[in-house]
């Protein structure tokens, strides 16, 4: 029987001290890129490449633009280059079925925003947040049942939850730390996976898992990893720690979204957005005076955009505006749009320029007929009678046949009554 | 968010652009800090947008503006930290002005000498395809002579490859002219110049010293450019070349300077097709300076040798065509005063008016000057009427040049003519359009005088006058009205039809109504358009331009104006 015990000569790491960090930075960078991605997914779908449905490098390079700047030891200890960053919040996305792969109106395929992604974006901050939270926290999600966004952002090697339940092992890891307190993250990992590692508990009962390694730092190793795994992929992408710089190492503090995911609380307070305040111009821009993403979305479908964050972001343009309207949006709804984020209202001539370009809208359909071209009227008249119902006069010598599919019969009736068609 | 001050003004853009909030607190101290180093792009109500160019920070560093203050004042005023590059942009192009300087080789040389700061800027501009022929021989590693008569075209080419020439080589001091100002105008009333007037004046002349005396004035129409100029020929006490866009704007031109200065008759000449008169200060059209004869020659180009002008005037010169470029590009040595509304050029030529006329000196915006009183208020209304039924299907199927003419010339719109003359008993009102059977025909079933360019020049003086007078209530005017027709009490227009989406003339039409006017100071400009037709398009185009100015546009259907009030 092996023994799982640690040798003397090498004591199990001390708890982690509180650390003083030189630079701090918000870790929800990666909730703001899904936004972004989102949002952009809302407005201008971007395009894909039919061979792999990835983003054409392009079309990435256009979201890269829109995305915050990162402190560069962020970009190197998570790997969150932008493109990377850009992949991450488009892979998160699919999961929770925000975006789907459709098609454009030539049928290539592009990213677009789903009716959940819509509704989501369109939700306060804090609530935004917590739904991902509560659906991450629910117990199907724990158990990682069905695809999708689960509490865990790893599946292998599967852990069966009958013999190891991992979600609350990690949550009991992360716990007992208080919040808002920096900690050193090697620290933290060395000491969890030494002092207080449930796989080496699991390991010392005698009991054999196909799934546990044998050697004490091959526990150690994997424990390490499915810490890290849920601190880079969960806390970290959902804001649940502030991340700090400390001497060549990293920090973390619980934040109160990490703490409500460990459900150490009940509630937990979230900065909300600054409520958005947009200025319509009579000369048909919209200025962003302060940043607000799901506004973005939400005037994206009716305006050009020229820019993200602040400043000039849309201009409203006939085009733009029969562009919406085809998508089935009304003047009233975009007007209602327009006013809920200018506080100081729409001008006039802008709003009577909506409306006028949204009442120039008129909806035809299109369907394939047959047009038999007679060389007289008395022929036309002919193929009238020949046709009956299934056949209109358009001009005094053109005749409709509606359905293509009946062409072979009026053929034929025509024939019978001496008219021959060539094609 | 790091960085945020929510209370300032300035939203600095990564494409140099910046955007100003028009309700804060600081937007009058923002303004007075942006307008030298940034052209105001638009100004619509909330925000107005400003334009940081190479030209512009040219500009700045001319009136002595250095980067750091540019830079300062961004960070200041900014909302949010200035994007990186946006700094360094402006201390880069202001680095490159004044590393070349255009000089006399000698304190009473004729000759001039280009002189780089340093070797490298000198071998670089001595490769340069556009300039390198202009360059005369090199008398050191850092300068090259200069023929006069290149002058000017090398600063044109030297802009172009971004590195502009201070050019202090001074001026001809061309025949002196005593001309004082009038306190009391000949026509019995006191006269002053305004202080912008006096302070884009004297920006001007600076002194006297070389950095002055080549130069724009931005005023925008009615705010009194032709003040600014008649002060600058006072400053100056030199014989004066104005140039100018039509005859009747010669004819005001002498006007004012016979009431308002010590100048008499036979002072002033008028060169136009009408008349040929050179004297110490000369009043001429372009028209007739770039008026070729059949060989293809310009026959009155000479004007510009036919005395030793002080100083050169134009009028307009956003309109400045082409081959008075090229004479400019000539007249180096002369003084010259750009006068304008705005520094736009539809032809895009503004790197043209720096290099060759010079750096803007001053700018008053028009909404300050309505805000003093300068200029009066002006609302805009759009009223749109439908085609009549019998014209649909022939618009339907017309061409798109000839739909443009069809909706324009709806005959609906006579009848919204009488409804808004009667609207504005009291108010003198232009009606103006571009075509003539149009107005022609308006003007006859409503019954008022028309004037167009076939009007004889008396017949027009005659009308003018009986306007002024308030003989004559409404006056029909073709395009010839776009330009320096000052007709001091219209205080209303209707717009019929327009130079499709001309931006420029609606500038000018709702110009001829900025006169400061008694009371309320309040003008009315309408402009009469057919719905869902191609006029609406253009209308807007010309819309835009009048909401960037900061004029509230509104748009009203025919039908529902019948039970509101208008004013």
């Amino acid at each position: 029987m092996k023994h799982f015990d640690r040798h003397p000569a090498e004591p199990a790491s001390p708890a982690p001290r509180p650390v003083e960090p030189e630079a701090t930075c918000s870790a929800g960078f990666a909730l703001d890129d899904m936004l972004i991605v989102l949002a952009a997914c809302m407005v201008e779908p971007p395009r894909l490449r039919s061979n792999d449905l990835a983003l054409f490098a392009r079309a990435r390079e256009t979201l890269v633009a829109l995305l915050a700047p990162l402190p560069e030891w962020v970009e190197e200890v998570f790997t969150a280059s932008p493109v990377q960053r850009i992949e991450r919040a488009v892979h998160t996305l699919r999961l929770l079925s925000f975006v789907e792969v459709g098609n454009d109106e030539a049928g290539r395929p592009q990213l677009a925003a789903t009716r959940w992604g819509r509704e989501w974006i369109e939700r306060p901050a804090k609530e935004r947040v917590k739904r991902l939270l509560d659906s991450l926290k629910s117990p199907s999600r724990r158990r990682a049942e069905g695809g999708g966004l689960n509490f865990l952002p790893y599946d292998w090697p599967t852990i069966p939850s009958h013999e190891f339940d991992e979600p609350t092992a990690i949550v009991t890891a992360f716990q007992d730390l208080p919040p808002g307190i920096f900690f050193d993250l090697v620290e933290f990992l060395r000491h969890r996976s030494t002092a207080a590692n449930p796989l080496l508990a699991l390991a010392r009962s005698g009991k054999r898992y196909y799934w546990l390694p044998g050697v004490v730092e091959q526990i150690e190793r994997l424990w390490t990893r499915r810490l890290l795994g849920f601190f880079g992929d969960r806390l970290v992408l959902l804001g649940g720690v502030r991340l700090g710089k400390s001497g060549g190492g990293i920090s973390f503090a619980l934040t109160d979204v990490g703490q409500y995911l460990l459900d150490q609380v009940n509630d937990f307070t979230f900065a909300e957005e600054l409520a958005a305040e947009v200025v319509v111009q009579p000369n048909f821009d919209v200025v962003f005076l302060t940043p607000s993403i799901p506004t973005e979305a939400a005037l994206g479908r009716f305006a050009e955009r020229l820019g993200t964050g602040v400043g000039t972001l849309f201009r409203i343009t006939r085009r733009s505006i029969l562009t919406a309207a085809a998508t089935g949006l009304t003047a009233e709804q975009a007007l209602a749009t327009l006013r809920q984020a200018a506080p100081k209202g729409v001008p006039d001539n802008v709003a009577r320029e909506i409306a006028s370009w949204f009442g120039q809208c008129r909806r035809v359909t299109l369907r394939p007929a047959v047009l038999v071209r007679c060389p007289d009227v008395e022929t036309a008249r002919r193929v009238l009678a020949a046709g009956g119902k299934s056949v209109t006069l358009l001009t005094d010598t053109v005749v409709e046949l509606h359905d293509p599919q009946a062409k072979p019969a009026l053929l034929r009736k025509l024939r019978e009554v001496g008219v021959f068609a060539s094609e | 968010m790091t960085g945020f001050r929510p209370d300032n003004p300035l939203i600095v853009q990564g494409d140099h652009t910046l955007l100003v909030e028009v309700d804060s607190p600081r937007y009058p101290e923002a303004r007075d800090r942006l307008s030298p180093f940034a052209e105001l792009v638009k100004s619509p109500e909330h925000i107005h947008t400003y334009r940081i160019t190479p030209l512009s920070i040219w500009n700045a560093c001319a009136a002595g503006v250095s980067p750091d203050d540019i830079v300062a004042a961004l960070a200041d005023l900014a909302k949010y930290p200035v994007p990186e590059h946006v700094t360094k942009g402006v201390r880069d192009h202001a680095s490159r002005y004044g590393r070349l300087r255009l000089v006399r080789l000698a304190p009473h040389s004729e000759e001039l000498a280009l002189i780089a700061a340093d070797r490298p800027l000198a071998e670089e501009i001595a490769r340069q395809r556009g300039v390198a022929p202009l360059l005369g021989e090199r008398l050191s590693p850092l300068s090259f002579r200069v023929d006069p008569a290149r002058r000017g075209r090398l600063k044109q080419a030297l802009v172009k490859t971004g590195f502009p020439a201070e050019d202090l080589a001074g001026y001809a001091a061309g025949e002196s002219l005593a001309l004082s100002l009038r306190e009391t105008t000949r026509r019995g009333r006191p006269f002053a110049l305004r202080d912008y007037q006096l302070a884009a004046a004297a920006a001007f002349h600076a002194g006297g010293a070389e950095h002055g005396g080549s130069g724009v004035i931005v005023l925008p129409c009615g705010a009194g450019k032709t003040m600014v100029g008649i002060a600058a020929m006072a400053a100056f006490q030199c014989s004066t070349l104005i140039l100018t866009t039509s005859v009747t704007a010669v004819q005001q031109w002498i006007d004012e300077l016979l009431d308002k200065t010590g100048l008499d008759k036979e002072q002033i000449g008028a060169y136009h097709s009408g008349a040929k008169e050179v004297r110490p200060v000369t009043v001429a059209t372009y028209q007739i300076l770039t008026h070729r004869r059949r060989g293809g020659d310009f026959t009155h180009l000479e004007l510009f040798d036919h005395r030793d002008w002080g100083l050169i005037v134009y009028d307009e010169v956003h309109l400045l065509p082409a081959p008075i470029f090229q004479v400019t590009a000539g007249l180096q040595a002369r003084r010259r005063l750009g006068l304008t509304a705005t520094l736009v050029r539809e032809d895009g030529h503004e790197d043209d008016v720096f290099a060759l006329i010079g750096p803007k000196r001053a700018e008053v915006p028009w909404k300050v000057l309505e805000r003093q009183g300068w200029i009066a208020e002006a609302a805009c209304t759009e009223i749109r009427v439908e085609m009549p039924e019998h014209l649909r299907m022939p618009y339907a199927l017309a061409e798109p040049r000839l739909k443009f003419r069809l909706a324009s010339e709806n005959p609906k719109k006579t009848r919204l003519v009488r409804e808004i003359l009667a609207r504005h008993p009291e108010e003198p009102a232009l009606v103006i359009g571009m075509y003539l059977d149009q107005i022609e025909s308006i003007a006859r079933e409503l019954g008022f005088p028309v004037l167009t360019g076939e009007t004889p020049q008396r017949r027009r003086d005659e009308l003018f006058a009986d306007f002024r007078r308030g003989r004559l209530r409404v006056l029909a005017v073709s395009k010839v009205a776009n330009f320096a027709v000052d007709l001091p009490d219209a205080a209303l227009a209707v717009q019929v039809s327009g130079t499709f989406g001309s931006r420029q003339e609606e500038a000018q039409r709702l110009g001829r109504l900025l006169r400061p006017k008694p009371g309320a100071n309040q003008a009315h400009f309408y402009t009469l358009v057919s719905r869902d037709t191609v006029e609406q398009e253009f209308a807007r185009e010309r819309q835009l331009f009048l909401c960037e100015q900061g004029y509230e546009y509104r748009i009203r259907d025919a039908e529902e104006l019948a039970g509101e009030s208008w004013a």
